[in-house]
């Protein structure tokens, strides 16, 4: 079953994202041509997926330091007090108007997206597994962006 | 702004700093998982395991400071 996730994976553009989704990228670039690493190419699909949890990770910790230390104040929206708040965001129908807001909902889709992509990966299925997790790595590689877009960190967090 | 303000807040801000770092060393194991060669699939699956594992927990944290719980 991996195997046949691999064709697509390496088909994938890898380029231009998080650093640590990167270094998946480059990863796999190099495994691609390499007939010395064949016997990793089984791991390939594990270590992508991995790579996503990882990316996804390091986007939600830089959002908690940026809430944690007031550079964002919690949203004063009232959907995102919903419990069903991301269920809302992925249906379209969340209203968001502030930069809490804004990055909670960011943050519920580039979760759904890395949830897809787990459900794909559990399936076996190549060809979804290879939309889910492009998909997954563009949201959190947005998500990662509307925190530090310009290499200045966390003082961007609270520009509007 | 007094100078102790600023020093009050600049103690307060290097804790919430301080307070992160093991998050982010816990990544840095994390990616070097992903990269570091010799990791067997089972290993591998493990280590997936935990990562999703820690990503349901960052999630459910990020939108309880969004909501300023």
């Amino acid at each position: 079953m991996k195997k046949l996730m691999l064709a697509p994976m390496l088909a994938l553009s890898l380029a231009g994202c998080t650093e640590a989704l990167s270094l998946v990228g480059g990863l796999a670039g190099g495994m691609a041509g390499n007939p010395a690493t064949v016997a990793d190419r089984t791991t390939l699909d594990e270590r992508a997926a991995l790579g996503i949890e990882t990316g996804y990770q390091v986007a939600a910790q830089l959002a908690l330091v940026a809430f944690q230390t007031g550079f964002v104040p919690p949203s004063q929206d009232a959907d995102v007090q919903r419990d069903n708040f991301c269920e809302m965001v992925v249906a379209g129908l969340a209203v968001v108007t502030d930069r809490g807001g804004q990055i909670a909902a960011l943050d519920c889709r580039a979760h759904h997206a890395v949830t897809m992509m787990r459900r794909a990966y559990d399936a076996g299925n190549a060809t979804s597994f290879a939309v889910t997790f492009a998909e997954a790595r563009r949201l959190v590689a947005e998500m990662t962006s509307i925190i530090a877009p310009d290499g200045n960190g966390l003082l961007n967090i609270g520009r509007n | 702004m007094d100078i102790a303000a600023i020093a009050r807040m600049a103690l307060s801000a290097a804790k919430m700093a301080g307070a992160h770092l093991p998050a982010f060393q816990s990544l840095a194991s994390q990616i070097a998982t992903v990269v570091g060669p010799g990791r067997t699939q089972d290993e591998l699956k493990s280590a997936l395991a935990d990562a999703r594992a820690r990503s349901d927990q960052m999630h459910k944290r990020v939108q309880d400071a969004a909501k300023g719980r």
